[in-house]
């Protein structure tokens, strides 16, 4: 089983709560930070995947699940047109006998298109079986072609979906040893869950001062030492970057998130200064946010409440943007909570002391009740959620992280804010004839009934 | 079953199928014990189909966690059952086991029959991903909902209903435009569907299939199902096996049902005149594109059981397309195979090949061995389309160039959709 401890017992990762913001940050202030459970739960993304979303984008590679065909299913959201992926189709008697002979034959039939990893995942049923899968592959590796790389998903260790992705990065920078070292001309390594093209708001800013990027997994792995990794969202990466620092010496430069005025300018700012760059990035930062003034002084959000329900690396960083851009905000949910966000969380909680968090990943239940009670203007957040607010009657939008990242991010998140307000049509339709299935005996109780203590 | 490893499934696995089937009768309220992810997976691999009342990434979820892996998951599930009844409105709660619940071995039927002796509406479906396709879930699903509503089903048959069988929830993109458009037609010779899935269905509906007149099945899925209510209830079996597309086959239809519930045959053919001028009469609006544009060419067609026999009949049969091959993507019983083979060359011009395959790679090797000029399949096969240069007609799942809201494939309608679809392709 995989050494790797999961983001519970390597951060400090929450998964559930509902209170006051400055009530939790005590807790990992004091570094005791009990974990919570659900006794009514929906479902949620687990580690499972989060280890796909993050292996589909490898290039060259092929997927193989070692599980029933459903394990593979959110690959058609994930990656859609990616077909270089597998499923042992473990049966009824291979959960009694153990499905590696089906394992094997899944790597020989992706073996075939001659990729050149072949990322071996785990899945809920072989993982209670304890199929052996570290000695399946060590069978196979001199008759087939594919480096074979193990992904030990469970689907049950962690309440954190981000767990996945550590797993993931684990595997992919197994064996990662570059021939070159970064003297003369190594890159900056960003760790990112979508490609370079689709990161335009940061890579355009390293563009501009020079930076040569590489942006990973989409991207193959440098043959040169990077000559630093930067974060974007610290769940996803900090650990390459540990990795990398540690096994390369090359410098991790963990800024805050880029997204908003403030934001990006931090982000910029700690890049510049790893680069050597300082006086430079300043400059490009005092020119791009200028160039936002008009937005600024326009104060599109002015008078408006705002929800939002984001990852937390992202979350706290458009909670910044929301009042950048004269807005309030109502409420945050963010998927989980762990030693990374910290001090981000600090600073939102600065701004607004009273500041009530909502520690969920997915849970439409708690959410629906929430944004009920508390009745904001404006939703914003990841896929699945803005449905709950528009059959409430709340208008509001979906974006991908990578879309609000940079000074372009802001123009964006003004521009949906300003479609979603300007004509709520839609909300108004749902909220008339399409209501969300909760009792009105639950919108009356407590939001955090169902979040307890867990007892050790 | 015994699955082969596949490239791309598209068949999902036995938890997805008979979750669909749930999520399709309204005010039922799935309870799914598993690990997280499971429910998860199903949203985002059926996006496009809507979160329904409480699907999507609002499904209940025991979400277990490695203690209940290693010490039992029962008192979770009995805790979630009882809080989920307490938050979600619902008619039916139905507890869904995924594959890990089920190797810890947690003792579901106790835990739900509990619940039922304390008053509530609940049923119990074995579905572990490892049991196979979604298909099997499908049938795993109505085979536990049957013998639930048996008991409270006793009473006289309902005159003129008929159970519709073997049409997928979610497996068929068009399953609920295909239902309306069965219903249609049954109605056109006086008889009435029983609701069970789609947007004016509910739990209620259980109990009247063992009151209907006959079960008309339309793919080899339908069939156990069917044969239940024909041993446990009565109920006769009509077993056309596929899903009529077109006059012609609606025809075959609905003389079926004639027959066996004898209908007056004056009735059915009037219906059958009339369904058949309307037809022709939006037919005969492409008839001047088809020779310009080349509609008659050869075409493979790759998709579910019930599906391609009636593509592959309306294309050769009625609009002279060619078939190349067919592809059948379900893994049907072996039993059942060769009536499928002769339903596929019953009076028409036959396939070359029929083959039965899941896997992406399999199929696309066949497809461009075929050179068809057409190519009516799943996204999956875009890849091999583009390597024939033949366009692709998106019919069978996963569809990912569209969103089906009340679309249909089956019928008269259905067909006449799948010309559209087909022009869209050949203009």
């Amino acid at each position: 089983m995989n050494p790797l401890p999961i983001a519970e017992t390597s951060r400090l990762a929450v998964a559930g709560y509902l209170g006051e913001a400055a009530s939790l940050l005590r807790e990992y202030r004091a570094g005791v930070v009990p974990q919570r459970i659900r006794t009514f739960s929906q479902t949620a993304p687990d580690d499972l995947v989060a280890a796909l979303q993050l292996l589909a984008l490898v290039p060259d590679a092929a997927i193989v699940i070692h599980g029933p065909a459903g394990c593979g299913s959110a690959l058609r959201y994930l990656a859609p047109g990616h077909t270089a992926w597998y499923v042992s189709n473990v049966g009824e008697l291979d959960t009694v006998m153990g499905g590696d002979d089906k394992l094997k034959e899944a790597i020989l039939l992706a073996d075939r298109q001659r990729p050149a990893t072949v990322f071996v995942v785990a899945t809920p049923s072989v993982s209670v079986n304890n199929d052996d899968i570290a000695g399946a592959l060590e069978e196979l590796r001199p008759e087939v072609a594919a480096r074979l790389v193990p992904v030990y998903a469970t689907g049950f260790r962690s309440k954190v979906a981000a767990t996945g992705w550590d797993l993931a990065w684990q595997a992919l920078f197994a064996d990662y040893r570059p021939s070159l070292g970064a003297a003369g001309g190594g890159e900056v390594l960003i760790p990112a869950l979508a490609p370079r093209e689709a990161l335009t708001g940061v890579v355009e800013l390293l563009d501009s001062l020079e930076l040569k990027t590489v942006v990973v997994p989409a991207a193959a792995l440098p043959e040169r030492a990077p000559l630093c990794t930067v974060g974007l969202d610290p769940d996803l990466g900090d650990l390459p970057g540990l990795i990398l620092a540690e096994r390369l010496g090359s410098p991790q430069v963990r800024p805050p998130y880029p997204a908003g005025i403030a934001g990006t300018g931090s982000w910029l700012a700690a890049v510049g200064e790893a680069a050597g760059l300082s006086e430079r990035a300043r400059a490009l930062h005092e020119a791009r946010a200028a160039e936002l003034d008009d937005l600024v002084r326009e104060r599109p959000l002015a008078g408006r409440r705002v929800a939002l329900a984001l990852p937390p690396a992202q979350a706290f960083a458009v909670a910044t943007l929301v009042r950048e851009l004269g807005g309030e905000l109502a409420l945050i949910t963010v998927t989980h909570l762990d030693l990374l966000h910290v001090e981000a969380l600090e600073g939102v909680v600065a701004e607004q002391p009273e500041l009530v968090l909502h520690v969920a990943d997915g849970q439409h239940f708690e959410l629906a009740s929430l944004l009920n009670k508390s009745k904001p203007d404006l939703f914003v957040s990841t896929l699945g959620h803005p449905v709950v607010a528009a059959r409430l009657g709340i208008p509001g939008f979906s974006v991908r992280p990578e879309q609000l990242l940079g000074y372009r991010g802001v123009r964006l998140f003004a521009r949906l804010a300003g479609l979603a307000l300007s004509n709520p049509a839609f909300s108004s339709y749902l909220a008339q004839n399409c209501p969300l299935p909760y009792r009105e005996a639950w919108y009356r109780r407590s939001q955090d009934w169902h979040i307890k203590l867990e007892v050790a | 079953m015994n699955l082969s490893p596949t490239r791309a499934s598209r068949n999902g696995c036995a938890f997805h199928g008979a979750l669909q089937t749930l999520l399709a009768i309204p005010g039922t309220v799935p309870i799914i014990h598993s690990s997280a992810g499971c429910g998860f997976q199903h949203y985002l691999g059926t996006l496009e189909q809507g979160s329904g009342g409480c699907g999507g990434a609002a499904l209940p979820s025991t979400n277990v966690l490695e203690r209940q892996i290693i010490f039992g998951g029962g008192s979770r599930l009995r805790e979630q059952i009882k809080n989920a009844v307490k938050v979600v409105e619902g008619e039916l709660y139905a507890v869904l086991t995924g594959c890990a619940a089920e190797m810890v071995g947690d003792d579901v039927p106790a835990l739900v029959r509990e619940t039922r002796d304390q008053g509530g509406a609940i049923v119990g479906v074995h579905s572990p991903g490892f049991r196979g396709t979604a298909q099997l879930g499908y049938q795993a699903c109505l085979a536990s909902l049957l013998k639930e509503s048996a008991t409270s089903a006793a009473g006289e048959k309902t005159p003129g209903t008929v159970n519709l069988l073997g049409v997928l929830p979610g497996r068929d993109p068009f399953w609920e435009g295909n239902l309306t458009e069965l219903r249609r037609l049954l109605a056109s010779v006086g008889l009435k569907a029983n609701p069970l899935f789609g947007w004016d269905a509910s739990p209620g509906a259980l109990r009247e299939l063992h009151r209907a007149e006959a079960s008309l099945v339309l793919s080899p899925w339908g069939l156990p199902a069917a044969e239940y209510l024909r041993d446990q209830a009565g109920v006769p079996v009509v077993d056309l096996g596929y899903l009529p597309v077109g006059a012609r086959e609606t025809g075959v239809m609905l003389s079926r049902l004639g027959e066996a519930l004898g209908l007056d045959p004056a009735v059915i053919t009037a219906v059958l005149a009339r369904e058949q001028r309307r037809e022709a009469h939006y037919l005969e609006k492409i008839a001047d594109a088809y020779f310009d544009r080349g509609f008659q060419r050869s075409f493979s067609v790759v998709g579910e059981s019930g599906l391609v026999c009636g593509v592959v009949r309306f294309l050769a049969g009625t609009l002279g397309l060619i078939p190349a091959s067919v592809v059948i993507t379900d893994h049907p019983p072996e039993e059942v195979r060769p009536r499928l083979e002769e339903i596929l060359r019953r009076d028409g011009p036959c396939p070359e090949a029929i083959v039965y395959a899941e896997d992406q790679g399999e199929i696309g090797t066949h497809l461009v061995e075929t050179g068809a000029e057409l190519v009516l399949g799943s996204a999956l096969e875009a890849e091999a389309a583009a390597a024939l240069k033949a366009p692709l007609v998106q019919v069978s799942s996963p569809v990912a160039d569209r969103a089906i809201l009340a679309g249909c494939s089956a019928g008269i309608d259905g067909g006449l959709r799948l010309v559209e679809e087909l022009s869209r392709a050949l203009f």
